[in-house]
Formats: structure tokens, sequence, C-alpha cells
């Protein structure tokens, strides 16, 4: 850590935007991007060596297979059921005809795409100068990759993981309200919003992001823009909940969800909670929260409860939940310096990243409230790892005056920083032992007998369907059957 | 926006919560600079021939090597570290059930594999009660006795 100083400017304009950035990279910021990138391309490597799944994935294919355009793709799905997913839907569509029938690489080429691209708007967003930031960077890299909610993202793609779409909405969203500003960064921010919108429920975070980021002073999207972003969520809202009147998921929505210390089907749900479905509602939006801040319940589930109950404590379980329990003892430390500070009428660079996770935590488990998944509640993830930054950075430059205090603040930090660390290399693991069953999900399916599972099946679909099988087939996976165990056992799910 | 909270860095926190994450882009480094040669630590892959992926429970790879042409009825070379520590030579079904694996036994027999009566004797006796048993006796050929006592296999 050569010239660890951190010697910023006294005072930082913060007229129009709160951030000038220098016109070219420092040292940290290389050091901090150069990680990122190798990150980004080892998760792009496994995910290219991933089976475009059969659950989820291949329904959608055959849809937009058989949808005749764009348009068609985009009214068949304004609405579809409980939801208004239109440019998903399309998306899908324009990769499945850009693919030129090479299915595994774009969709999976896609997914890398993207996590490269979550990697570079989280790093930005982080505005690094100092090596004291890229060492605290490192570590919220680590946090941002090692969490539940990341994993979520990576873990499955329907065949365009839309979740992670939205993290990096919202990521630019941020990113959009820290730049200078300008007619160009108003437009991006509107449009940002509309295609997060439209893609996924929890697409209005992108608003929440934008709100968050004026209230705590950033002005990179004009007043101007806000008002008109806030009359386009508006005008969703109405065609939403007026002129579509297709409401939202409620517990109808057919999906599993964790109570207390086990996961609960549909119809169990429907029984318990038919009647009154708000106490559900609220018990997922309150694990929500806990689950990003202390990585369990784990899809409503209390893991280490459940592990305690039948007397099978795992140690993935623990490798979870005892970074993420020390790494938010240092935010909510963090917070309270902060805030006394802010008091006294001092405010240090990124506290309004707290600020803004805040929000977005809040706003992500609102939006979870039908049913628990780490994948809702991954843009909250991603703002946790950024509130950890500004949290690490605070640890770092106070020096305790008592020796031991010091001591005792190192381990916490080098036992946090090594346990993500640790998690973030598991999800490897995690995207091994997905492909391995997915290739063997593809090898149970036989694309002359797919109408028995429910899929169209004429001629075109099942010569896509056995397309996309050799595709996987021909894929050199890893036996997973031949791993150590205790990979499974400290990084499995 | 504002300013930083001191002008001092506490090094040792610093290092502590920055090296392991150095030491795992370092290591994805490394495993990624070896996948160039294709040998990437955590993905690594063997091509196994029929007997062999029968043996070490790859139901893609069995149903892969069969669609390109594999004989579910043919005697494999299985190396030494897969089923046994030395070397062996195994049709695809008795590695399936030495393995214990009746998804690929299931598999290999609806995809052509066939036993004559002194082999199934072999493998039933060797399954004893084991979970691919069942599957054996439904393949059972006409009027072949079972007689364990002292029957060894081609493999013991």
């Amino acid at each position: 850590m050569p010239s660890a100083t951190s010697t910023h400017p006294a005072s930082i304009p913060t007229t129009r935007s709160a951030v000038i950035r220098p016109a070219y990279l420092t040292g940290p910021q290389i050091a901090a991007y150069l990680i990122a990138a190798i990150v980004a391309v080892s998760f792009a490597h496994d995910l290219m060596r991933k089976p475009i799944q059969v659950s989820d994935s291949l329904q959608e294919l055959l849809d937009v297979q058989q949808s005749p355009s764009l348009a068609a793709t985009f009214v068949a799905h304004s609405p579809r059921g409980p939801f208004l997913r239109p440019i998903r839907q399309v998306q899908i569509k324009m990769l499945f005809d850009a693919a030129g029938g090479r299915y595994q690489l774009a969709f999976r080429g896609f997914h890398a795409m993207l996590v490269a691209l979550a990697l570079f708007l989280f790093v930005r967003a982080l505005q690094v100068r100092t090596w004291t930031d890229c060492a605290a960077a490192v570590f919220a890299i680590t946090v941002f990759t090692g969490m539940n909610t990341f994993r979520g993202t990576v873990r499955e793609a329907f065949p365009i993981n839309h979740f992670l779409e939205i993290v990096v909405f919202c990521l630019l969203a941020l990113n959009l309200a820290q730049s200078r500003g300008g007619w160009v960064t108003d437009t991006a921010a509107a449009v940002v919003f509309v295609v997060a919108s439209l893609t996924l429920e929890s697409g209005p975070l992108v608003w929440v992001v934008l709100v968050a980021g004026w209230l705590v002073g950033l002005r990179g999207v004009s007043r101007r823009a806000l008002v008109i972003v806030t009359l386009l969520l508006g005008a969703y809202l109405w065609t939403r909940f007026v002129y579509l009147s297709i409401g939202t998921p409620g517990i109808d929505v057919g999906r599993d969800s964790g109570f207390g210390a086990s996961m609960l089907t549909p119809e169990q749900i429907a029984v318990r909670f038919g009647d009154n479905p708000l106490p559900f509602y609220l018990y997922n939006v309150a694990t929500s929260v806990l689950s990003v801040l202390f990585s369990d319940p784990d899809r409503g589930v209390f893991q280490m409860a459940r592990g305690w109950l039948a007397g099978d404590a795992q140690a993935r379980v623990y490798s979870a939940t005892v970074p993420s329990i020390l790494t938010t003892a240092v935010i909510a430390w963090a917070v309270a310096v902060a805030f006394r500070r802010y008091r006294s009428g001092q405010r240090m660079a990124g506290d309004y990243l707290f600020v803004v996770f805040g929000c977005v935590l809040g706003a992500n488990a609102v939006l979870a409230y039908a049913y628990a998944k780490p994948e809702i509640i991954s843009v909250a993830g991603a703002f946790y790892a950024l509130a950890a930054f500004v949290a690490v950075r605070y640890a770092i430059e106070y020096r305790p005056v008592r020796p031991a205090l010091n001591r005792v603040l190192c381990l916490v930090l080098a036992v946090a920083s090594a346990l993500w660390a640790f998690r973030s290399a598991g999800v490897h693991h995690m995207l091994q032992t997905q492909a391995f069953r997915e290739r063997v999900e593809w090898a149970r399916l036989d694309p002359e007998r797919i109408a028995e599972r429910g899929y169209p099946s004429d001629a075109p679909a099942r010569a896509l369907t056995a397309q996309l099988r050799r595709e996987a087939l021909d894929l050199r996976i890893a036996n997973t059957n031949e791993v150590p165990a205790w990979a499974d056992d400290w990084w499995g799910e | 926006m504002g300013r930083r909270l001191v002008g001092r860095v506490n090094r040792p926190a610093a290092f502590a919560v920055a090296i392991p994450g150095c030491l795992l882009a370092a290591a994805s480094l490394v495993a990624l600079m070896l996948a160039a040669f294709g040998d990437y630590p955590m993905w690594r892959h063997e091509d196994v021939n029929l007997a062999e992926a029968a043996g070490v429970r790859e139901e893609a790879e069995v149903t892969r090597l069969i669609e390109r042409g594999q004989d579910p009825n043919a005697s494999y070379p299985v190396r030494p570290g897969l089923l046994f520590e030395r070397p062996a030579n195994l049709t695809p079904l008795e590695a399936a059930v030495i393995n214990d694996d009746p998804a690929i036994v299931a598999l290999l027999f609806a995809n052509g594999a066939t036993v004559d009566g002194q082999t199934w004797v072999a493998l039933r006796c060797f399954a004893g009660n084991s979970r691919v048993s069942p599957l054996l006796d439904a393949h059972r050929p006409a009027a072949i006795p079972l007689e364990c006592a002292g029957r060894k296999t081609a493999w013991d």
C-alpha cells in the first residue's frame, strides 16, 4: 500500500456535481479497475461454460422463436399475468434474432458482459482517488461478489438475468447522478428509468436512486430531469394500476417462499395466509432487509436457526453470515460517526452513499413483499457493498488510541475481508455445480418429446431445442462428482 | 463532497482489508492463464470414454458419447484412479453398477445395453441390495438362476 495517504482537497465543489473526476486515471484507480476486471473476466469464463438452462429459459426462447416481430413480442407481454415486463421479452427476442444460431455464445456472452458492466459501474461509483480508497474498493468488490444477492444474479438466467440488468441500471443511475450533468445525462436518466421499469417490477428502483442522490446533493441529474422521471413514474403507475389494472404480484404468484425455518409451497402459503396476506408480506419485507444486512435469512428461511434446530450447523451458512455481521457492524459504527460529524457541520466524502443505500434497501425490500428471493434484493446487495466501501474507508482512517483496540479493529477487518474473498471464490464452485446440473437437464430432454413437458412441438421448436441441447452437451464441463466434499460444504447451496 | 475523516491512515487496517481481495484477484489471474492452456483449476475437465463416464457418474457425458456413436456394449479401458487403483477393462454397464448409479444404468439400458446370462449374474451378485439391483432384476435374462456363492467378478 505505497503512499497510503488520504490527502483530499479540503473541500469539493457541490454546486453542480458532487464529483470532479480527473481527465486521466490515477494509480489507485487503475489498480481498482484492474482488480475488478480480473474478477469480472474470471466470472465471465465460468458463465461462458454454463449451459443455458432448461427451466425458465427454454420456454422463453421458444416463445420468442414463435413471435413474428419485436412489436408483437412487446404487445404480447404488455401485460402477462400479474407482470408488466414487455422489454424483458423484447430483449430476449433481440438477442435471439442476433444470435445467428449460436445461442450459448449470445446469451452467456451477454450475461458475462452484464457482470463486467456491473463491476465497472460499481468501481466507478466508488470514486477511488487514494490508495486508501483502493484498499477499501478491493474489499467492496469482494463484498459485492461474495453476497448471496450476487449469486442470484449469476446462478441463473431466464435466459437473460434481468435482476442483474436492474443492478446495472441502478448503478448507472448512481453514476449519472455523480456525473457533471448535462442534457445527455438527463436524457440517459429518463431512458434508463423507462427501460428498467418495463423490464422488471424492481425497475422503479432507478427512480429511488436518482431521488436519493438528489436529496444528498448529487446534481448530475438536473432538477428538470428528476421531475420528468417522476412524471414517468407516475405514468408507469397509472398505466399499471389504472389503465391495465394488473396490480402487483400477490401470494397467488405461485412461487415457493421461506417462512421461519422452512420453505412453503404456493399451496401452503395460500392455506396459511390466503385470508390475510399482510403478515406474510411484512415478513418478506423484514427478512429481505435482514438478508442484505446479515445474509440470513436466505429465501425467507432463517438458515442458522434451522441448522441449530436440526442439529446440523452448516459451514456455508456461517461463511456467509459472519462476514455480513462484521461488515454491518462496521457500517453501523461508520454511520454513527458520520452522523455525529454531520451534526457538527462536517460532511465526509462518500457519506452520501450511506443514505442512498438506506433508501435503496428500504424500497427494494418493499418490492420484495410477495416472495423472498435473493435476486429480487440484488440491487440492495450492490448498494450494501457501496456502503461497506465508505465504512471500511472510515475504519482504515481511524486509529484507536489504545493498541489493543487497534488490534481488534484489524482482526475484525481481516476476518471480514478474508471471508468475503472466500465467499467470492465460492461463486466459481457454485457456477461449476450449476453448469454440471444444467448439462444433465439437457441430456435428459428429448427434443422429439418436448410436447410431453408442455412446450410447443412443431418442427422449428424441436429443431431449436435440439440445437440448444447440442450446444449444452458439447460444452466441456467438469464433473462436480469429483469435487472434494468440503467445497460443497462451504460454498454449496 | 466534504472532507475526509482524518489525514492519517491505519496501515495495518488497510492491509487487512486489501490483501484477501488482492490474493483472490491474483489467484483468478493465474487460473485464467492456466485456462488459456486448457487447465483451469476449478474447471478441470478430462476427456473420458463411455465406461469411464459411466463410472464417474457423468450422465450428460454418457448421453453425448452414445449419441456420438460409442457402443454401450463394448469394453473400454478405465484408467487407474477413476474406479480402481489399477487399470481395468469394463463395459459401461459394469462401471455404472460398480458405482451404484441407477440413473446411468437406466440410461444405458434405454440406449441398447444388453447383458448375457453370465454377466448378469456377476453384476447382480456384485450389486447385492444396492440401488441398481431393481434395474438389473428388470433386465434379467430368462431362466437364469442367481447363484452368488463363491462367484468372483471379472474386476475382483
